[in-house]
């Protein structure tokens, strides 16, 4: 690990191992690029002359344009180095609210923290390499300013530009969202009032003072018979259960509209072989009850229960608009 | 010069037929390769020097859908030249 091998103990051929990379050194010049199967591909790019600073008298100097070996790996080598690495893929990030989705102005990404998707690649980079990416991230710009150093100012158009994204679809989208929540609370209270009669005891308090205007009319006879508070539902027995399903082993529709549930009657453990329409059986009868215990227990697949699983049993009764 | 041109001209500097060179040639990158994966460097000496770096896992931003993706940390097999190649190619 980590050790400087030459290439002379790489095969028992050094001669042919020095020739090889002789020849590319070579050819290099001529051609300007030498392909080695398996290895990857040398070629001499041309860098353009730039401006830069002298850093220890602090002029501006020029850069005189030049050559650079560059080396691109072969597919077969890339695969063959990354291969401890190679169980990874690229994963799409979910959870992100719109306004951070949208891609984001450089300024705006150095604000934020969000750095361009080069910058943030790794802490070995070389300093030529930042400066190639940075050149690449901003091209009208001739000197980048660092980000840890020198903050860059928001300008008055970057900061309109944001205020008007926080009040675009997002903020209208929020709105709407509220709206509809509201409407559809509005609507379950409309549809489906309060059952507990709290509301018909204050309704009932309020007759009472006005009963001698109310009940002379036969509306009110109605309304104040609707005001009597309701009965809580009466849990069926083992044989009310069995009577309201048909004993018939060919039929095999589950029950799911008839009853609703009122409580919970025993806690069983589940043994190996037990099925839910078994403990339906067992506790209520009949099979066709199993979807209530299903339901009772919020079993997310229910034809695969486990052993040891605890198993609530639920207390079951007619729903209101059911005939006794 | 590819593949092909760089064989044929190792065979006739070392003597050899085409087909041997490119058998050579290939021992030569499978033992570069087993040196590399066992995270040592490569140096070839006046020609530079290969090696295995780590580029660490990163969030990139896909530009024109705004996604946010994670991806991976990777092995990658970096070349640097010797100073007498820089200086032969300036």
């Amino acid at each position: 690990m980590n050790e400087k091998i030459p290439s002379s103990a790489l095969t028992p051929d050094n001669a042919f191992t020095a020739e090889c990379f002789k020849l590319i050194a070579e050819v290099l010049p001529r051609d300007k690029y030498v392909k080695v199967k398996g290895l990857g591909t040398f070629k001499l790019i041309m860098v353009e002359p730039r401006e830069s600073v002298d850093v220890n008298t602090g002029e501006r100097i020029l850069i005189r344009g030049h050559q650079k070996v560059t080396f691109t790996p072969d597919t077969s080598m890339r695969d063959i180095i990354n291969e401890p690495f190679s169980c990874f893929e690229t994963t799409p990030i979910y959870g992100s609210t719109s306004a951070d989705a949208t891609p984001l102005a450089p300024e705006a990404a150095w604000e934020n923290g969000l750095m361009p998707d080069t910058l943030l690649d790794d802490d070995q980079a070389t300093p030529d390499t930042i400066a190639d990416i940075t050149e690449a991230t901003r091209p009208g710009d001739t000197a980048v300013p660092h980000p840890t150093s020198q903050p860059p100012v928001s300008d008055p158009s970057a900061t309109a530009a944001s205020f008007h994204r926080f009040f675009g679809w997002s903020f209208w989208g929020v709105l709407m969202l509220v709206i509809m929540a509201c409407g559809i609370c509005y609507m379950f209270n409309v549809i489906w009032p309060d059952t507990t009669g709290t509301r018909y005891t204050q309704l009932d308090e309020s007759l009472e003072s006005e009963s001698d205007t109310i009940a002379t009319t036969p509306d009110a006879i109605t309304l104040l018979h609707r005001a009597t508070p309701i009965a809580p539902p009466q849990p069926l027995t083992r044989d009310q259960l069995a009577s309201l399903c048909p004993d018939d082993p060919r039929v095999t529709e589950a029950d799911t509209t008839r009853l609703r549930i009122v409580g919970t009657i025993d806690t069983h453990t589940l043994i190996y072989g037990e099925t839910l329409a078994a403990l339906s059986l067992r506790y209520y009868g009949r099979r066709c009850y199993w979807p209530y215990i299903v339901a009772h227990n919020n079993l997310p697949q229910a034809h695969h229960t486990f052993v040891g699983t605890a198993i609530r049993l639920p207390q079951l009764a007619l729903r209101d608009n059911q005939p006794q | 010069m590819n593949n092909k041109e760089f064989i044929a001209a190792l065979a006739e500097r070392t003597g050899c037929t085409s087909r041997e060179a490119n058998s050579r040639v290939r021992t030569l990158v499978k033992a570069m390769a087993g040196q590399l994966t066992q995270g040592n460097q490569v140096v070839v000496p006046s020609f530079g020097t290969f090696e295995v770096k780590k580029k660490n896992e990163r969030i990139s931003v896909h530009p024109v859908t705004g996604q946010r993706m994670l991806v991976p940390p990777k092995l990658v097999l970096n070349f640097r030249p010797a100073t007498t190649l820089k200086e032969q190619n300036k």
